[in-house]
């Protein structure tokens, strides 16, 4: 077996990031209370969206985006806008 | 900042390649990076095919960041437990050094150095928010509250691309979009060389199919670097919107199999990356420019993850960096006068490379999960049959199922070979027949 299996947590926290305080990614939260699907939860490699049941609320999380662009394409309420983060932020991949 | 005469968006391989085309035809060149360094933000399972580099730039060997010379590649048939693996050796290749493993956050850094020698103005850690416009017509772009001006923007912005988007050229492809996640794992090069049969500094690139992705149409890949391990999933954008395939599990699930799991024991995790990429191009060569603009690179579709990967993007690159050129020599930098661009690429071969690449890509996504068994259960039984006599390799036609994994599996699955002249594929044929008689397989019962 491999020495060690990883959570996505684990795995993130062998990422470089430049966090930008100002957040490229905003989520319309409302929309996600009429969303049955949520592909986001299961879509983001980076696990950068959760759904708080107790709450009834989208959580997440863009200091940890790996950038991939995923999210922007599969969001069927149109509820996730997603940018690049500023010019210098963001992830910062040494082994891409 | 003074108006310059061409903007190129994106320091990638094509943008580097395109910035180095301008500057050697004396047009002043402005190149811009969005990450701190080129090559921070790409993800790839990157094989460098050296044509077109070595085009540009002759002597790249000396100085380049190259991991691994390739000299083996394979395509793997992955079952629940088994597997079926077609291996490649072709001793020249080492000669030849027709092909390199790299990472492309080196590779991309010193590409965008070599764009500064030639006298480019690189300037990093600067995103484009989208483009200046005069009467419908590009003029420049913008960043953030600044701009810079103009005569013509390239956009090697890479498929999340904003002046592809923002000039309305861009074309919906999210049907060809896939979802890589990719892991690189730190292995020592000398188990590297003894797990993977490999001489001192000799790389293999391993592709392939089914499990656990065969329900997608997803694809995977496995590289060697000098001392890592490169392996990445992929899994079709559609499938992941319809919320049928978690691909972060799958990747577990595909590192889990026994035999991809005797690859990977001991290594351990380096760096984690996701990226969407592009696959098979675009058709409409006419959509690639406009008014002030044209567009290169994965921007424009030039990718394909189940071809050649890089060179098509760096050879669009090098064909806007000739059109621009040409244009600049009428003085108009419209449509019409870019249109160039269109005749440039088709004499390259290119869009008739991709739009094979795209055929293959379908191929790989319509086909079923048990079409897949089905194929992979032939190439089994094909097994079977050479082992029982000989057979006239050289000429496919002679065997109806020979014929079969000639056109199904040789002339799509490894494409990556109809880059090389016939007698070379030819040779590799003959080689892939005389290896299927000691092909690593066990059967599933």
């Amino acid at each position: 077996m491999l020495s060690k299996s990883f959570s996505v947590q684990d795995k993130l926290a062998r990422v470089h990031f430049i966090i930008d305080k100002e957040p490229h990614i905003t989520v319309d939260k409302a929309k996600c209370l009429e969303c049955e699907s949520k592909p986001c939860l299961p879509a983001c490699p980076a696990e950068n969206y959760n759904y708080n049941e107790e709450a009834r609320e989208l959580t997440y999380n863009h200091e940890g985006c790996l950038e991939c662009g995923t999210c922007r394409f599969i969001c069927p309420m149109d509820a996730i806008t997603w940018s690049y983060p500023r010019g210098g932020f963001g992830v910062a991949y040494k082994w891409g | 900042m003074d108006k310059v005469d061409c903007v190129v968006v994106g320091a990638g391989p094509a943008g580097s390649s395109c910035a180095i085309g301008l500057a050697r035809k004396g047009i002043k060149t402005v190149l811009l990076e969005r990450g701190r360094e080129a090559g921070g933000k790409n993800v790839a399972s990157f094989v460098l095919f050296t044509d077109v580099l070595r085009m540009i730039i002759p002597e790249f060997e000396d100085e380049a960041p190259l991991e691994r010379v390739v000299t083996d590649n394979s395509f793997i048939c992955l079952f629940n437990k088994d597997f079926l693996e077609f291996r490649m050796r072709f001793s020249d290749f080492s000669e030849k050094r027709s092909a390199y493993t790299a990472y492309r956050s080196k590779f991309d850094k010193w590409f965008a150095q070599k764009a500064e020698e030639e006298g480019v103005e690189l300037i990093r850690g600067v995103l484009v928010t989208g483009l200046l416009k005069e009467k419908g017509r590009v003029v420049g772009v913008r960043i953030g509250n600044e701009e810079i001006l103009a005569d013509v923007v390239v956009g090697a912005d890479g498929v999340l691309s904003v002046v592809s988007r923002d000039s309305g050229l861009y074309e919906d492809d999210t049907s060809r979009y896939k979802l890589g996640i990719k892991e690189v794992l730190d292995l020592p090069p000398e188990i590297i060389e003894e797990r993977f049969q490999l001489s001192k500094g000799e790389g293999c690139i391993k592709d392939g199919w089914g499990y656990p992705l065969s329900d997608v149409g997803g694809v995977f890949s496995l590289y060697t670097n000098t001392d890592s391990i490169s392996i990445a999933v992929f899994a079709p954008i559609d499938s992941i919107r319809q919320g049928r395939v978690n691909l972060r599990q799958r990747l577990e699930e595909f590192k889990a199999h026994p035999y991809i799991n005797s690859l990977l024991i001991g290594s351990s995790l380096r760096e984690y990356e996701a990226h969407i990429l592009s696959d098979g191009g675009r058709l409409k060569l006419k959509r690639l420019y406009s008014d002030g603009v044209i567009l290169c690179g994965e921007a424009g579709g030039f990718m394909s993850s189940t071809w050649v990967g890089v060179p098509p993007a760096m050879l669009s690159g090098l064909k806007a960096a000739e059109a621009v050129a040409l244009a600049k020599r009428r003085g108009r930098y419209d449509a019409e006068s870019l249109s160039c661009y269109a005749d440039l690429l088709r004499q390259t071969g290119l869009p008739r490379t991709l739009y094979n690449a795209r055929r293959f890509s379908n191929l790989i996504v319509s086909l079923k999960g048990e079409q897949i068994e089905k194929l992979n259960c032939n190439l089994i039984r094909l097994t079977e049959d050479f082992t029982l006599g000989e057979i006239d390799f050289l000429s496919p036609g002679s065997s109806p199922m020979l014929s079969r994994i000639f056109d199904d599996f040789v002339m799509e699955f490894l494409p990556k070979y109809l880059r090389y002249p016939l007698k070379t594929i030819v040779k590799s044929l003959a080689n892939l027949l005389v290896l299927i008689k000691k092909v690593k397989i066990r059967r599933s019962v």
